[in-house]
């Protein structure tokens, strides 16, 4: 079966430490945000130009100066900070993020990863991804294992356009937790109820799988 | 491995302030400062609009973002209507889900 979409985040938050600078990406990512434990610290960093971003706001309090780097409304926490994108990328590309959540359309067993652009189809560019990606210590890819038609996401080679070359380190799919290194993909747990031989078939790149695969606790 | 690439020069700025004042000085609010401070002197003229044109003296120049050297023409706007492109709430008993 895998996980649901709240579930990938629910798994991708406990990779969030005490004490991190977050930059969240549009779709699962934005979900992470909600599954962070609460006795932790944890400041939320989004490229538009704020860092201390807090939840969604109640109904009716909608701010329209108030948004997140996907355009919806958000808030502001006790301590955050308004910047301008000048400001905003410096922190990225200082390295001053540690971790950055993003989703992907194709990611490569050597680490590279496409989400932006499928050729021939009509976007506004890739935003801060490229940027992110170059600069963040620690990136984790949250999507699905295959796409719509069922084909791999998890590939030898991208074929689309690349945003970053050889950056990602960890996956986490609807079906499986998956490490990159030495230029293959590792798995390290499964979804509950999901085999290795079904992860296996969703994935087309190389992928080693050693001892006993553990099933994932959410 | 480096790119570099080179800044290029408009002749008009058009950003949009939350207050300004008759000097030229922005404050901007909240996310909407985003792209508006760094297009304030990438133009030879800079055109912003501001929600509330106070004299100059006012704003406290502590809290000024863009310095009115970089602004060519003010003036405030009117019948706001702040249109917001994704509304995402959460309801007040239970999380977004």
């Amino acid at each position: 079966m895998g996980l649901d979409k709240y579930q990938i985040a629910q798994r991708i938050a406990q990779e969030v430490k005490d004490g991190y600078y977050v930059n969240l990406g549009i779709g699962i990512p934005t979900l992470v945000a909600n599954f962070v434990r609460e006795d932790i610290d944890v400041e939320f960093q989004s490229e538009n130009g704020i860092l201390g971003m807090g939840p969604f706001p109640f109904e009716g309090e909608q701010d329209a100066d108030l948004i997140n780097a996907g355009k919806q409304t958000i808030t502001a926490l006790p301590g955050a900070a308004f910047f301008d994108s000048a400001m905003s990328f410096s922190m990225i590309r200082g390295r001053h993020v540690d971790l950055t959540i993003l989703g992907a359309m194709e990611v490569a067993q050597n680490g590279d990863i496409a989400n932006w652009k499928i050729p021939g189809k009509m976007v506004k560019g890739m935003g801060g991804a490229m940027d992110l990606v170059a600069s963040a210590e620690r990136i984790i890819v949250a999507m699905t294992h295959t796409n719509k038609a069922g084909d791999s996401k998890l590939l030898k080679a991208c074929s689309l356009p690349l945003t970053g070359v050889g950056c990602v380190k960890k996956i986490v799919t609807d079906l499986a937790v998956l490490e990159i290194r030495d230029n293959v993909f590792h798995l390290l747990e499964r979804a509950p109820g999901v085999s290795v031989a079904e992860i296996q078939a969703a994935t087309q790149g190389e992928l080693v799988v050693s001892g006993t695969i553990p099933e994932m606790t959410l | 491995m480096h790119v570099l690439e080179h800044a290029f020069k408009a002749d008009f700025s058009f950003v949009k302030a939350w207050k300004g004042d008759t000097a030229g000085n922005l404050i901007f609010k909240g996310t909407a400062r985003n792209f508006n401070p760094n297009m304030c002197g990438a133009a030879t003229i800079t055109v912003a609009e501001v929600e509330e044109l106070v004299p100059a003296g006012t704003l406290d120049p502590n809290q000024i973002h863009i310095p009115g050297i970089f602004v060519q023409r003010i003036f405030q706007g009117a019948h706001y209507e702040k249109r917001i492109e994704q509304q995402t709430t959460r309801t007040r008993n239970h999380g977004p889900r």
